[in-house]
């Protein structure tokens, strides 16, 4: 489904990340791991089409496509999802107004009819059920206010509601409180399937009881240094970095 | 105001003309102690200069013509008002073309409420006793040039304990031609105790050809009464629009401005609430909407002379092409203005490089227990909350008008009357269409 090939990118007069390797295939989950400013957000944000990184080398392949050439409107229309590791404010526009307008852009480039406001009510109500939202929160502003844990939440009612192909998820443990961390995680499993995948970026293990992954990988420095099951991140819990640190070093000598 | 200052204008023939104009247009005797001052005192002020305090930002110039005729009746196509009005604004209309009144465009005028064209009622026991009390010829050449020569106008008078409730539509229409003209609307509104009124002035422009405009509307709110004013101002792309807007608030009374500012290719607005009543409330918000080469000069005045008074004010400008703003705010609280809570806040969007606002609050604070804020905000569109729409599937384009159209319904959303807010909502849209249409090509 997803294939990255060589990947280097960065900011301008930077590289952050120096040739990344990659491939997902539908309906597997995929860990991402790694030190803090080791190139994670940098590279779902690429993955993504933020255009403050510039990709210098390398390619994506998204289901035959290549995606570094889509808007990131247009990645979104093809089914990739990025859950924000810090979502962005958005004063004045609300909720509901911000998901059926996305919910609708979608469809409409898909060519398909768009949702009325009745028919949405009913949709988002078993959206919000599925990440234990109240209502209210469709009357406020995007993620104005919202504490770190609704914002989170609020970023699995959007993959709820758009129903991506491919869903990145940053961070989107960091800061939840235990009960909230069941609902992500069953939110993001009732979400995947056979002809789905998922990539989440995580530094926790605990995530990872509860969304299984496939494969874990290692970041460090900007490249992906190890992959293996999910037994290597039990292991990084217990370790730590160091040892692959030390290892990557030796290997790259 | 100096001698020696007056030496620096570039009066001379420009102004000179008017003052030679003056005698043949004086209309009988009514008022004419008021012209007369008036006229004196804009020959003394001459046009003004950007050696003037208040003209220091922006160019007058454009708005001195020596050829500008005085504007003259047209006859108004159904179609040609029709984008003016608001077939759901169940209210009183009141239409003026080129500053004459259109008597057979008025609609009814319901009981307890005095509504008639001000060139009719010079004679008014209130008219004598309130025009030009508030608008003050002394330094505001605009204004003394608009007392010398006005002409019609609305004058409404609601009688105490009276609620208006139908709306009051004012439509200032120049049909422009190839004459270059000036017209000078002049309107006096006295809310009596305890009542209530809304009133809506819209001034446009027909045509594609320059005009002045140079309107002066004076309101008087008296004890406890409250009065809701909305403005829009449409000129056509080459019109010139000064307007003054002075309003005086007595005891409890509120007084809410909601100020529209979309065409033109100059627009100077002068705008002074004076809280002269204990516990008044005045409300003033402003938004521009700006392209092209357009400038756009707003001077507001809160005076806080009473105590326990609120003042709101908050202007929002949205600007692209090598478009201008300049939002100076004065906050004058009197020493015996105790308990004054006055704020204040201009809020810029650049669509454009070139585009650029002035923006300068001015505190004068003589008393001691007060609250009084101020700040102003000039930005682009904040990038990253264009691509987070954007991840979510919404188009560059659609995501940039979301964000435009929250920050302007944050002042569009606080009109009160619906037909005029949904009106503002469709105005606005086609603002930013043509705004970026222009940006992008
Ligand atoms: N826009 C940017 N401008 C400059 N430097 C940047 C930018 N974005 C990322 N970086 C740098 O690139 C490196 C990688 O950052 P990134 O956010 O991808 O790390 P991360 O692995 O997600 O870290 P964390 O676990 O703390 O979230 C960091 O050193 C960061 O400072
Ligand atoms: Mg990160």
């Amino acid at each position: 489904m997803l294939e990255i090939r060589n990947l280097h990118a960065g900011v301008e007069g930077a590289e952050i990340l120096h040739g990344i390797d990659l491939a997902v295939n539908a309906g597997e989950i995929h860990a991402i791991m790694g030190p803090n400013g080791s190139g994670k957000s940098t590279l779902a944000q690429v993955l993504a089409g933020h255009e403050a990184y510039s990709v210098t080398a390398g390619e994506v392949i998204y289901e035959g496509q290549d995606l570094l050439d889509m808007d990131p409107d247009e990645r979104a229309v093809q089914g990739v999802f990025l859950a924000f590791q810090y979502p962005v404010e958005i004063p004045g526009v609300n909720s509901a107004y911000f998901l059926r307008t996305a919910l609708n852009a979608l469809r409409t480039a898909r060519d398909e009819e768009e949702v009325d406001a009745i028919d949405f009510l009913s949709l988002i109500r078993d959206k919000l059920k599925l990440v234990e939202m109240d209502e209210k929160f469709l009357k406020r502003s995007v993620n104005e206010g919202f504490s770190g844990g609704e914002k989170k939440r609020h970023e699995i009612l959007q993959m709820a509601v758009l129903e991506p192909r491919l869903a990145i998820l940053d961070e989107t443990d960091s800061g939840l409180d235990i009960d909230a961390l069941r609902v992500v995680a069953n939110g993001v499993n009732t979400l995947h399937s056979a002809d789905k995948a998922t990539i989440v970026v995580t530094h926790y293990q605990r995530l990872l009881n509860n969304i299984v992954p496939d494969v874990v990988h290692v970041m460090l420095d900007g490249r992906i240094v190890q992959s293996g099951d999910k037994t290597l991140a039990m292991e990084l819990e217990e370790k730590g970095y160091d040892w692959i640190k030390e290892e990557h070093a030796t290997h790259s000598v | 105001m100096t001698g020696s200052k007056k030496n620096t204008r570039h009066t001379a023939s420009n102004h000179a003309s008017w003052v030679q104009k003056f005698e043949s247009s004086l209309n009988g005797q009514s008022l004419r102690a008021l012209r007369q001052q008036a006229i004196a005192d804009f020959d003394r002020l001459g046009y003004p200069t950007t050696a003037d305090e208040a003209w220091k930002s922006v160019n007058p110039s454009a708005l001195i013509r020596p050829d500008f005729e005085p504007a003259i009746p047209a006859t108004l196509a159904d179609a040609e008002l029709e984008p003016f009005i608001y077939p759901d604004l169940q209210g009183i209309r009141l239409v003026f073309v080129n500053g004459h009144y259109a008597p057979e465009r008025a609609s009814d005028i319901p009981e307890g409420i005095t509504i008639a064209n001000l060139g009719d009622v010079y004679d008014h026991p209130l008219v004598k006793a309130h025009l030009g009390k508030l608008a003050q010829t002394t330094d505001l050449a605009f204004t003394a040039l608009n007392t010398a020569f006005m002409r019609d106008g609305v004058f409404i008078h609601v009688q105490p304990n009276i609620i208006v409730e139908a709306p009051v539509h004012i439509l200032f229409i120049t049909t422009a031609s190839e004459t270059p003209t000036i017209s000078h609307p002049r309107n006096l509104i006295i809310a009596d105790e305890n009542s209530q009124l809304s009133i809506v002035e819209t001034y446009a422009g027909t045509g594609t050809e320059t005009y002045l405009t140079n309107a002066v509307t004076e309101i008087i709110a008296r004890d406890n009464a409250s009065v809701n004013c909305i403005r829009l101002e449409l000129q056509n792309t080459k019109g010139l629009h000064v307007a003054n807007f002075q309003a005086q608030l007595g005891r409890s009374s509120r007084m809410t401005f909601h100020d529209f500012t979309f065409g033109g290719a100059f627009v100077r607005n002068d705008v002074s609430a004076y809280l002269r009543g204990e516990g008044s409330e005045a409300t003033v918000n402003g938004f521009y909407a700006l392209e092209g080469s357009q400038q756009v000069d707003n001077y507001t005045l809160l005076e806080h002379a009473e105590p326990h008074c609120p003042s709101h004010e908050l202007y929002k400008g949205i600007l692209g092409g090598s478009s201008r703003a300049i939002f100076r705010g004065k906050i004058h609280v009197h020493q015996k203005a105790q308990h004054t809570d006055a704020y204040q806040q201009n809020e810029n969007i650049l669509l454009s490089d070139n585009a650029r606002v002035n923006t300068k609050p001015q505190l004068e604070i003589y008393a001691d227990e007060v609250k009084c804020s101020h700040g102003a905000t000039i930005g682009q569109l904040d990038e990253n909350a264009l691509f987070y729409l954007q991840t979510r599937g919404i188009p560059k384009a659609e995501a940039r008008r979301i964000l435009l159209r929250a920050f302007a319904d944050d002042i569009i959303g606080r009109v009160t009357l619906a037909p005029v807010r949904s009106h503002l909502s469709d105005l606005i849209d086609t603002r930013l269409e043509h705004i970026y249409a222009k940006d992008m090509a």
